[in-house]
């Protein structure tokens, strides 16, 4: 719904979404607490033009905010800022929103099969929004942009907490991203099915240094469930997003590492490793796939996803997890019904889980 | 779990082959408009020149090959739809919900109406053109819903007819009795006849993001891509038989 005044344009628009999920658990495992209906979106988003040269946005979700939830996949706040669009060389947007680093975190939720990221893309391994100073510029009919933006760091969390760490230190991010043979919009699907195929690449990259001072700690929920996603040393995160389409058809793959370098040489993110044997530091990230289909004659979607992850490379192992997602638009995206089954093959025991399968069904609604 | 899957599958690409297509056309030539972002297409008056506008707020006067003459942005923010008469260069202007009149030889800016819609800011008339039998305009929401709105010569809303079709909406032009409408989403052309609203042919096109519509004087349909800033020129689709 649309209220101008011909100069300011406001429009407020939302989405709703419930789903049963229903795990299948390991020998010995008896805590069913996962199968259960869950409101996963009750979006309200504020977004507005000032002529042509202001653009802003505010967007919650009242399901995450009356349970005061932090997931990073899932925030309570989930955008308030501003853009100014009135320089020559770059657009400025200022606030809390996306990171626009890899392209799997910034593709909008309610434009997937699935009903979970990948791993990967949950925002455990480097946070997904944050406030700060995003500039950015597209050039050659949009099939090139450059970002470049510097954050708090502490993610998700800097929305809640108003304050950075004992540290001081912030996040500097940058992304690049060229497209063939024609701007690429951030969604997974061909729903249009493109009669000339597309591809988008994408590299980014973020590093950020924060030496906490002796007797600090991060805020709580900083640091992420592996205590990878801030630490305090140096902290630099490159990746690299490939995503095509073609006649319905559509595939995305995407790798990421961090090399995390503690300040602390007895930081148990070294595991107990000597200097001389880790050298100071610590890998870890990932990559996943995904091939899907977009019928039109049968409003349906089936995609195909494998992931694997590393938490640490110190510590032996690795996570693999398959996933298998179709989606039945009753009214595009705006009404769908969207079920995923996930399953682990491999885990490492950094991450060591309880379920063996995961189904999960649910519908979304946006207005 | 593997079985499954496969059928699927191959029972998505059978679907996928066997797509039922609207009679396909050929263009003849394409050529590259120096125009962010074109989202429509109008021929003027004389019939000398082309408007192109752009989703960035921009109206240009080109010549029939699509070469900018000159362009203006004052009191544009998110131009969609234009029509030009011997007097006036009309703009459908999306998000703001206003036409805008602009002198025809100099390109200024004369009066803009507001035009209230409660829809999606990006949902908004992305189409205007003026039916010369009938002495009235037409401009249509995009989609979610697709509404035909007729206005007086006052463009003042006369009434308003809901559209059944599946797809949207982003350019309209009136040629010979018959309202041509495109489609961005289906990459279609569509020709309704006015009077019943119903859709009596159906050309495809395979252009990405096709925004903009018209006919040439010598009755070449032009089409304008967004994404790609090309125009591509087809030959008069009337002319052909074996639409349906």
């Amino acid at each position: 719904m649309v209220v101008n005044n011909g100069k300011h344009i406001l429009e407020i628009s939302g989405s709703l979404s419930t789903y049963y999920n229903h795990r299948t658990l390991k020998e010995g495992v008896s805590e069913k607490d996962k199968n259960r209906f869950n409101i996963r979106d009750a979006q309200l988003m504020i977004e507005g033009r000032k002529g042509n040269l202001y653009e802003y946005r505010i967007q919650m979700d009242f399901a995450d905010l009356t349970q005061g939830s932090t997931d990073p996949e899932n925030p309570g706040l989930m955008d308030a800022w501003f853009k100014y669009k009135g320089f020559k060389w770059f657009d400025v947007q200022v606030g809390y929103g996306k990171i626009q680093y890899s392209r799997s975190s910034i593709v909008p939720f309610s434009y997937s099969t699935y009903w979970q990221r990948p791993e990967l893309f949950r925002g455990q391994f480097f946070s997904r929004r944050d406030i700060g100073l995003t500039l950015s510029k597209s050039f050659w009919q949009r099939r090139i942009e450059l970002i470049a933006g510097v954050y708090t760091g502490l993610g998700e969390v800097s929305a809640r907490i108003g304050e950075n760490d004992a540290s001081g230190g912030l996040e500097y991010v940058g992304r690049a991203e060229l497209s063939w043979p024609t701007y690429y919009r951030n969604r997974d699907l061909d729903i249009l099915h493109s009669p000339i195929p597309m591809i988008a690449l994408g590299v980014g990259t973020r590093y950020a240094n924060k030496v906490l001072p002796a007797g600090e700690f991060f805020p709580s929920g900083a640091v992420g469930d592996y205590g990878v996603k801030v630490i305090s040393g140096k902290k630099h995160t490159y990746g690299i997003d490939v995503s095509a389409q073609w006649k319905g058809f559509s595939a995305q793959f995407e790798v990421h590492q961090i090399k995390g370098t503690p300040a602390d040489t007895n930081s148990f993110l070294l595991r107990n490793y000597t200097v001389a044997q880790s050298k100071g530091y610590f890998l870890s990230g990932g990559y996943y796939g995904q091939l899907s289909y977009f019928s039109r004659k049968l409003k349906t979607a089936l995609s195909l996803r494998f992931e694997e992850y590393n938490v640490s490379d110190l510590v032996a192992g690795t996570n693999q997890r398959v996933a298998v997602a179709v989606a039945y638009q009753i009214d595009g995206f705006n009404s769908m019904i969207k079920a995923q089954w996930t399953h682990p093959i491999d885990e490492e025991i950094l991450d060591a889980i309880d379920w063996r399968e995961q189904f999960r069904i649910g519908w979304q609604v946006m207005f | 779990m593997k079985k499954y899957i496969i059928v699927l599958v191959v029972a998505l690409f059978l679907v996928h082959c066997n797509s039922a297509d609207a009679q396909k056309l050929k263009h003849s030539k394409i050529i590259h408009i120096k125009i962010k972002e074109p989202s429509d297409v109008a021929v003027s008056f004389d019939k000398q020149h082309l408007y192109i506008v752009s989703d960035d707020g921009i109206l240009c006067e080109t010549d029939l090959q699509g070469n900018v003459s000159r362009c203006i942005t004052e009191n544009l923010t998110d131009a969609e739809g234009v029509y030009a008469d011997a007097t006036y260069i009309y703009v459908a202007d999306e998000s703001p919900r206003l036409i805008s009149l602009f002198d025809v030889k100099t390109m200024t800016h004369v009066k803009s109406i507001y035009l209230p819609y409660g829809g999606g800011r990006n949902k908004g008339y992305e189409s205007l053109t003026y039916d010369t039998d009938r002495k009235v305009y037409y401009t249509l929401t995009e989609k979610d819903p697709l509404w035909l709105i007729t206005l007086d010569e006052d463009l003042k809303l006369k009434e308003q007819y809901l559209l059944h079709e599946k797809g949207d909406v982003s350019s309209a032009t009136y040629h010979n009795g018959k309202l041509w409408l495109l489609c961005d989403e289906k990459r279609e052309i569509w020709v309704m006849n006015v009077a019943t609203k119903s859709i009596e042919k159906r050309f495809s096109i395979n252009v990405w993001n096709p925004e903009g519509l018209a006919f040439l004087p010598d009755g070449q349909l032009i089409v304008v891509s967004d994404d790609r800033q090309l125009m591509y020129f087809y030959p008069n689709p009337e002319n052909l038989s074996d639409a349906r």
